[in-house]
């Protein structure tokens, strides 16, 4: 297995990480050495060359202890293309305010929050959606960011955006 | 008279020595001082306090005493300066004051909201799609499918077939003696003592070639039993992929529901799994 990497071998990582297997996008760590062995890091690289005139890169992110690999595309600017303004406004709010408080968060935090500018009815619909497309993760009626946003939003770029 | 002397030289060689260890104490502070600049450690873990005093003992007695001093003070102006970019670095990268953030959110309109996340959104690029070789598996299977209702015939005579094998049956149908069949328990139960959480598939197929695959599926059927007596239980990971032995039955909390799992053990996983572990062996995975 091991040696230089070929072109199939990109060809491949990238079909793994595009084409949908599980729930979950992408593949882990732990798949990616069981394929490719221990020289995956330069099969990735030979991949993120390939894809980057596409105008998308390969994201690595770490969630609960494990490495997991995204092709995600590098910006948006077709707004055709983008869920909900709700939606997004929502999903931004509960991130920035999640990752301030270093922790999990209550649900009534996050209400009290919300509430001022959508109805309840409105972010309890966008909430429970967040949390079934894995944005956002409710254990015991504490939430936290769920491995979707870590993967799709620069968390600490949008810090900097929102307290700028 | 000699005594005299001899005091005065003692006293000479007492502040010789003490000159030397302070200049010493000097020329360790100033080390110190770059060596946390260059490797970046936490510049507050630097008393500046205790080595201005340090300094304040320092008598100057040579030009090169005076030198000393102003390379001191220099590292020691060079650590403040490194504390206060360290200060600044902190509050903006890692500490975001949550009550900030509230009034920032709260102040501001969807649409600023909306725009700032655009900003830093990078949606994941994945496509759920049929491939070419599981289209012709596909049409193979439906090929072979017979019509639905010699299916449901089939399913029906199936329903009778299939039972559930308890061990009474299998002792029955001398698979299993009684004996064993309790050692077998007692062995696995001692080795589960030693283990708080571990892999699924590598208890029960071990590592390697290390058990048969009769083995796996005896030892599979015995860890199921045990599972079912609430010795231990199974945590599932579906983001992880992985199944746990987990000690206890930690999902008797209220809230979670219990359910039972079928976990397929078939010889082509066996021979994977022990192709696996013998590569993650070499990869020190």
């Amino acid at each position: 297995m091991d040696g230089a990497c070929t072109m199939d071998e990109e060809e491949k990582i990238i079909k793994i990480l595009m084409l949908r297997r599980h729930r979950v996008p992408g593949a882990t760590r732990k798949e990616l050495v069981k394929k490719f062995g221990s020289k995956y890091e330069e099969v990735l690289d030979g991949a993120r060359k390939r894809v980057e005139p596409l105008g998308m890169e390969i994201r690595e992110v770490d969630y609960k202890n494990v490495k997991r690999y995204f092709i995600c595309f590098k910006e948006i600017k077709e707004k055709s293309n983008i869920p909900r303004i709700d939606d997004l406004a929502i999903l931004a709010a509960c991130i920035t305010y999640i990752n301030a408080k270093k922790e999990k968060v209550k649900k009534e935090e996050i209400e009290n929050l919300l509430k001022e500018k959508f109805s309840r009815r409105r972010f309890e619909f966008t909430i429970s959606r967040l949390i079934r497309t894995g944005y956002l993760e409710e254990e015991e009626g504490y939430f936290s960011i769920g491995w979707r946003s870590l993967a799709e939003v620069d968390i600490n770029q949008l810090n900097k955006l929102i307290l700028s | 008279m000699e005594r005299k002397i001899e005091g005065r030289m003692e006293r000479k060689m007492e502040g010789n020595v003490e000159i030397k260890t302070r200049r010493e104490e000097i020329l360790q502070l100033i080390a110190m001082c770059k060596e946390m600049i260059e490797k970046g450690i936490d510049p507050f873990k630097f008393n500046v306090k205790e080595a201005l005093e340090t300094l304040k003992r320092f008598e100057h007695r040579s030009f090169d005493d005076l030198n000393l001093d102003g390379q001191t003070i220099a590292a020691i102006v060079e650590i403040v300066k490194s504390q206060e970019s360290w200060i600044k670095n902190r509050i903006n990268s890692v500490f975001i004051d949550p009550l900030l953030v509230d009034l920032m959110i709260r102040t501001m309109g969807k649409d600023e909201l909306t725009e700032k996340i655009l900003k830093c959104y990078h949606p994941i690029a994945s496509i759920e799609t049929i491939t070419e070789g599981r289209l012709k598996e596909a049409i193979d299977y439906w090929n072979n499918l017979l019509p639905f209702e010699e299916r449901k015939i089939k399913f029906n005579q199936l329903d009778d077939a299939i039972e559930l094998l308890d061990v009474e049956k299998l002792i029955e149908m001398r698979i299993y003696a009684k004996d064993e069949f309790e050692k077998s328990i007692g062995l696995m139960k001692e080795e589960l003592d030693g283990v708080d959480k571990t892999d699924y598939f590598d208890f029960v197929m071990g590592d390697g070639r290390s058990y048969s695959y009769e083995a796996c599926l005896k030892r599979g059927y015995i860890l199921a039993f045990l599972i079912s007596q609430n010795f231990v239980s199974l945590s599932i990971d579906p983001l992880k992929d992985e199944i746990k032995i987990v000690k206890g039955n930690k999902n008797k909390k209220k809230d979670k529901k219990v359910k039972s799992i079928a976990i397929p053990i078939n010889y082509d996983l066996w021979m994977e799994h022990a192709q696996w572990t013998k590569k993650r062996k070499s990869l020190k995975f």
